[in-house]
């Protein structure tokens, strides 16, 4: 069954004095459930773009694109938010969380920013054994600072999960990381998409990560009408 | 949605208490110079108004109106002059209402002592809260504050103070009775003492009690026959008791002995202005209508009042400023954190509504700290009044 699928799918940003003129192009593409793909490419070719897209932060020009089965042009923004928050998982570049919560309550925080989700004693209890799941058992009250860059990263992954999306989107996990630190992430993130039965998506410049990878696509090639 | 966005915006405040600390002091100083500014000017101006409405006139010797209304009502200062204690008679004798004399020239370790007589007692609804009302020479009743201030009992005694130190010629400190401490008035009655106006003349000597002058210790002897002449040698008595009160004695006209004001309750408007019209035409004395003066001293505190306010909303206006430039720096500091909560689900809403929540929760708190202040404030300035 395909988690993802477009079709005739166009995006193109408003034309601003200055820039060039940048549009994405997708003929026919799909992607399966449980398949882990990875989506590479030159700087501004649209990896991020697409992402977007795929999230429903980005409203496509025309075309379709359907996620988990919904059709993301049919929903209004409050209502593609809520979607989004339900059925995603995000992990970013640099691992953000909020310096001045705990490790629990970061993994937490989609239930606090979004009333779509209800936090309750399941909720709390999920969480808290996602982090054990992790290994930082023994470090839910801690805060960023208190960790290392491992754990948040941890943290991070730990929050995309926590509402248990069919989806993980993940937006270049591994810049800036040593080869040995992106190994462990990547190990991490296949370790529980493979538990979990995750779809992922992840965005990379890295060519040493695509070997990792069953499927990759670039997305220039993509949106030139290329191999889907 | 909004617990959530309460709970956030604690925790990001709790994660810095310096900051949030000095967020809301400062907020807190803009909220309580105007607050206590006008609540406290509000409270002098009824304070002072409500004695002035209380005192309908006050008789004395021409000369500044201020000094007698602060002495008559405040008995704060001295009148350059004073009236004689007859000077009430012809207010009696006129039927004009209650008058009742006034002599506020000494002092019980720093606190007035005012000599009058029963009537100001009714006259001001002075309640006791132990004891009685003074009733011979020598007794003093203390207000509620001096009571407690010098830990005074029914009973106790205390010493006036002395009124001029080079004049060794003169009357010396003298030994008071007290027999009575009032209830609290909240006003000036607290914190005076009151005596009959007879012991005040006793402080300034007019009044006096000395051993019985004999052949023996006369300057003239057994030459003299009945008119002896008495020398510096013969012993003043300094504390009234039962056993030497009696032989308290004044060579002249009690009429003539000196009060600083009269305090006239006029028994109506008639009486009232009457009493006036007589006084306007009075060689040496005037009639003085203390709520005129009082309202002249608060026209001048209420343009004090209205300078500081001014003032204060300038303060108010930049310290908003400031706390905006503040938030607006925060906001941008933490564009990492608010772009991650966009990207993970949350409205620009909710993002709004966690930052109002975090200024609601410092004018709070600043709200409470100014509250608590101007409170305290007041307190202390109702010790004052």
């Amino acid at each position: 069954m395909s988690v993802i699928q477009a079709r005739e799918l166009s995006f193109a940003y408003p034309r601003r004095a200055g820039t060039e003129p940048f549009e994405l192009r997708l003929a026919v593409w799909s992607v399966e459930r449980g398949e882990r793909t990875a989506l590479h490419g030159p700087s501004g070719c649209g990896k991020s773009t697409l992402l977007n897209l795929l999230a429903g932060v980005l409203t496509a020009s025309s075309g379709m694109l359907k996620v988990q089965g919904q059709e993301l042009s049919d929903l209004s923004e409050p209502q593609r938010r809520a979607w989004r928050i339900k059925n995603l998982g995000f992990v970013f570049q640099d691992f953000p969380l909020v310096d001045y919560l705990d490790a629990q309550e970061n993994v937490l925080l989609p239930y606090r920013l979004n009333s779509a989700l209800t936090l309750d004693g399941d909720t709390r209890r999920r969480a808290s054994d996602l982090l054990d799941r992790l290994g930082l058992g023994g470090k839910l009250a801690r805060r960023p600072e208190e960790l290392s860059q491992g754990e948040r990263q941890r943290v991070a992954i730990a929050r995309a999960l926590v509402t248990e999306p069919g989806l993980l989107l993940a937006d270049e996990p591994t810049a800036g990381l040593d080869p040995a630190r992106s190994a462990q992430v990547m190990e991490l993130l296949e370790g529980l998409c493979e538990e979990r039965g995750l779809t992922l998506l992840l965005v990379t410049h890295d060519p040493g990560l695509l070997a990792r990878f069953s499927r990759t696509l670039s997305v220039g090639e993509l949106s030139a009408g290329g191999p889907a | 949605m909004l617990r959530h966005a309460l709970y956030l915006a604690l925790r990001y405040l709790a994660s810095s208490p310096g900051r949030s600390a000095v967020l809301v002091l400062g907020s807190a100083v803009a909220l309580f110079l105007p607050l206590f500014t006008g609540l406290a000017a509000e409270r002098i101006e009824g304070s002072l108004l409500a004695r002035a409405e209380s005192s309908p006139v006050v008789i004395g010797a021409k000369g500044d109106e201020f000094d007698l209304t602060m002495s008559a009502l405040y008995f704060h200062g001295q009148v350059r002059e004073n009236v004689p204690f007859s000077s009430a008679d012809p207010i009696r004798a006129a039927g004009y209402g209650l008058a009742v004399p006034l002599y506020v020239q000494h002092t019980i370790g720093g606190s007035p002592l005012v000599g009058t007589t029963l009537d100001y007692f009714d006259a001001r609804g002075l309640e006791l809260w132990d004891g009685r009302r003074p009733a011979v020479l020598g007794e003093v009743v203390a207000g509620a504050t001096v009571a407690e201030a010098f830990q005074l009992q029914v009973d106790d005694s205390v010493r006036s103070d002395l009124s001029n130190l080079y004049n060794i010629a003169g009357a010396y400190p003298i030994l008071l009775q007290v027999v009575g401490v009032l209830e609290p008035t909240g006003g000036p009655d607290d914190e005076a003492f009151f005596t009959d106006v007879k012991t005040t003349w006793v402080l300034d000597g007019y009044l006096h009690g000395h051993e019985e002058v004999t052949v023996a210790n006369s300057l003239n002897g057994e030459a003299a026959g009945e008119n002896l002449e008495a020398t510096a040698a013969i012993f003043m008595i300094s504390e009234i008791t039962e056993a030497n009160r009696a032989t308290f004695h004044f060579h002249g006209d009690l009429g003539h002995l000196p009060v600083t004001s009269v305090l006239v309750f006029p028994d109506d408007q008639r009486d009232h202005d009457l009493l006036l019209g007589d006084y306007a035409l009075h060689e040496t004395q005037h009639a003085i209508r203390p709520v005129s003066v009082v309202r002249e001293i608060l026209g001048i505190v209420l343009r004090v009042r209205d300078a500081l306010a001014a003032t204060f909303s300038a303060v108010a206006v930049s310290t908003l400023a400031f706390f905006g430039l503040v938030l607006s720096l925060s906001l941008r500091l933490r564009s990492s954190e608010l772009t991650l909560m966009r990207r993970i689900g949350c409205s620009r809403g909710t993002i709004a509504t966690m930052v109002g929540a975090e200024v609601v929760l410092v004018v709070l708190a600043a709200g409470l700290v100014a509250a608590a202040g101007t409170f305290a404030g007041l307190a202390m300035l109702d010790t004052l009044l």
